[in-house]
């Protein structure tokens, strides 16, 4: 035993391992009992010096133990990736110290203090989340006002769509081809027609009453295809000789990336109509796909003309 | 003459003409419909386009405002009042964003792996989630579970955080002009200090301490400003006043309001991700060969770092980072989803929903936000040319 020298060598391998790893078990100790029961074990020490004490006992434990390729496999993957020197040992430990400190309280009350059972506001006794309430909502998050009888229409043009891109991945290479040109030219009109209905002995259904996730993925899936395509014309126009057609999309290009999409969508829902003949209605729905698709589209351009320009 | 080649020259000239032709006439005839429909409609609506609606009393009030505002202001006030309100939140959030950004790009290249993965994890959570969640999550989960005005937290008896908002002290000021143009006047010393030095430099070889120079002088001669100018500064704290039985409020300070402080959590969290993922681009992007064969010259690791490393990683991260204060200040707009009174909420809301001017008073806010834009970008244009590396 030499550990008066406080520089740790291999030849004191195992009792500097062991002092360290005792001093770094101590400190953990106290952190532990200090956030899961409550009990501060190092309070004889002074305030301020026993707030620090994990911290302290850790620092120095992991000191102990920093020895440069000591032949033992572990504590040199440790030391390398945790404690390669003091101040990242401190890093470590700070990070350690407040995942032992703010994990368990949230576990708590997302999942051991949560309330599951039961229907109504007053099933929530415990102090945890309420996941009661999103039971009890769960099908207006999905669908929104849309009616109850008719959301297996919604059900169907999903798990169709879903159906169709995962056969896309296995049938042959002959076959794909027509698949993808049936999802992107035709699946989406049927899609439609299915979900807001009016035709072939199905229920209309207006928009305003479409809500909710189901919503959000139709919004996206249209938006996405049809960015695309006009987001290609708008970066070949930029790139183009010809001034006339340059300029129009650079324009075009800049003001939809300068604004806001909260303003755009502000415009198309109050300042649109007034450009419409007297009397047109539009459906809300559809000014708002074409406001969200002209904006991703002048995104979706700089994407194009980036790819474009990276290898000419 | 070789006729053969003139009829080919023209017919490719014609060739360029006709699809340019096409758009601008498609253009003008859009421009033209939209206008004979608008024009009709504000007919039949008896309203008439102009903008003289803006020097009209407002008559509505705004819950927060930098500038002296009521109801008996303008609307062009009003408009003042939002676009002040949006830049406050831009200007914290990207001071913010800045230097959480930067700590979490250097954190996730850290040797350490738990400082890189927990980094990482930061990152992968919150730009994953959209920001108008994150700015809900604040305001109506974090901030609103705040105790009550009569047991507020208390910060060494000088500030105080409740579910009201933030109560700081206010500064006070005499001869405050005097202060600023104090400091103005360092800056422009630096900014000359740092050519002689460069000069010294480049001439002599001379090293002049500039940085430590710099920093004495913005410490010392504001300071001087106190013993000599005339200037001194106060704070006024906020003090606890009962109204009523049970009704409490903060007199005197600064209260800032909950709506900005969850605005300016949300956005500057949500934009750390994205200029940290740039810092660590930047970092990454100096090849290895840089730093060792400036390690080989016998350069220290802090003049590695100042003069081999950060030049070249600068010049990758700024271009993507100044895109994200752009995206940071456009993303302010989202503010109107928590009533934070920004230009959308005051001016594209109330204003809008008052005088029922859609056309005039959403160009002037697309208007308002595209100049910020293109100033921005035209800025950054000029700045990359001039930061680009130059060949000799």
């Amino acid at each position: 035993m030499n550990l008066s020298i406080l520089k740790s060598d291999k030849k004191n391998l195992n009792s500097f391992i062991s002092a360290g790893s005792a001093l770094i078990f101590i400190g953990f100790i106290d952190i532990f009992f200090n956030s899961f029961f409550s009990t501060n074990i190092t309070s004889f020490l002074p305030d301020k010096i026993s707030y620090l004490t994990p911290l302290l006992f850790g620092l120095f434990g992991l000191y102990l133990i920093r020895i440069e390729f000591s032949g033992n496999k572990l504590l040199d993957k440790i030391n390398t990736n945790f404690n390669s020197s003091n101040f990242n040992a401190l890093l470590t430990l700070l990070v350690i110290f407040a995942l032992i400190k703010y994990i368990p309280p949230l576990l708590n009350w997302f999942v051991f203090d949560a309330n599951f059972a039961g229907n109504t506001k007053e099933d929530c006794t415990s102090g945890g989340a309420c996941w009661v309430f999103v039971k009890v909502w769960l099908n207006r998050f999905v669908y929104g006002l849309y009616p109850d009888s008719e959301q297996w229409r919604i059900n169907t043009a999903f798990l169709t769509l879903f159906l169709l891109v995962g056969a896309s991945f296995f049938v042959p290479q002959k076959f794909k081809k027509y698949i993808i040109i049936f999802l992107l030219f035709v699946y989406p009109i049927i899609g439609l027609k299915l979900i807001s209905g009016g035709d072939f002995g199905l229920k209309y259904v207006e928009t305003g009453a479409w809500g909710g996730l189901s919503l959000t993925f139709i919004v996206s899936a249209f938006a996405l295809i049809l960015c695309f395509p006009i987001g290609t014309i708008l970066a070949l126009g930029r790139r183009s000789k010809l001034p006339a057609i340059r300029y129009t999309s650079i324009g075009f290009i800049e003001l939809w990336r300068g604004v806001p999409l909260i303003t755009v969508l502000f415009m198309s829902a109050v300042m649109f109509p007034m450009f419409l003949p007297d009397g047109t209605y539009v459906d809300k729905l559809i000014r708002v796909l074409i406001a969200i698709t002209l904006f991703e589209a002048a995104y979706m351009a700089e994407v194009v003309r980036g790819g474009a320009t990276s290898f000419t | 003459m070789n006729f053969k080649n003139l009829k080919l020259n023209l017919s490719n000239k014609n060739k360029d003409l006709i699809p340019q032709i096409l758009t601008v006439v498609f253009l003008i005839i859009i421009v033209i419909y939209f206008t004979i429909n608008a024009q009709s409609n504000m007919g039949n609506r008896g309203i008439s386009f102009g903008f003289g609606f803006l020097s009209q009393e407002s008559s509505f009030d705004i819950t927060f405002s930098l500038i002296d505002y009521d109801g008996s202001h303008s609307y062009a006030r009003a408009f003042l009042v939002g676009l002040l309100n949006t830049i406050l939140v831009s200007a914290i959030g990207i001071f913010f964003a800045t230097i959480l950004g930067v700590t979490i790009g250097i954190a996730r290249l850290s040797q350490n792996y738990l400082v890189a993965k927990s980094a990482e994890w930061y990152v992968e959570i919150f730009r994953n989630i959209p920001l108008i969640l994150q700015i809900f999550f604040w305001y109506f989960a974090a901030l609103r579970a705040l105790p009550l005005t009569v047991d507020s937290i208390n910060f060494y008896d000088i500030s105080f955080l409740n579910v009201k908002g933030w109560y700081v002290p206010k500064f006070v000021w005499t001869n405050f002009s005097l202060f600023i143009y104090s400091i103005i006047f360092t800056f422009i010393l630096i900014y000359f200090l740092a050519k002689y030095a460069q000069k010294q430099r480049d001439k002599f070889g001379k090293q002049i301490p500039t940085f430590y120079i710099s920093i004495l002088l913005i410490i010392g001669l504001p300071f001087l400003t106190f013993l000599i100018g005339g200037v001194s500064l106060s704070f006024e704290i906020p003090e606890l006043t009962q109204l009523s039985k049970t009704v409490y409020v903060y007199r005197g300070g600064v209260s800032i309001i909950p709506e900005l402080i969850s605005l300016a959590l949300a956005l500057s969290m949500y934009t750390a991700t994205f200029i940290a993922e740039n810092v660590r681009a930047g970092i990454l992007g100096v090849s290895k060969g840089q730093k060792e064969a400036a390690a080989s010259i016998g350069l220290t690791k802090g003049q590695i770092l100042k003069l081999v490393v950060m030049p070249q990683a600068l010049r990758i991260i700024i271009p993507p980072t100044t895109n994200q204060y752009l995206n940071l200040t456009k993303n302010s707009s989202l503010a109107a989803a928590i009533a934070y009174p920004d230009i959308v909420l005051v001016f594209a809301g109330t204003a809008l929903m008052q005088t029922g001017r859609a056309i005039e008073i959403i160009s002037i806010t697309m208007l308002t936000y595209l100049s910020l834009s293109l100033s921005i970008s035209v800025f950054m244009n000029w700045y990359n040319k001039k930061m680009a590396i130059k060949e000799k």
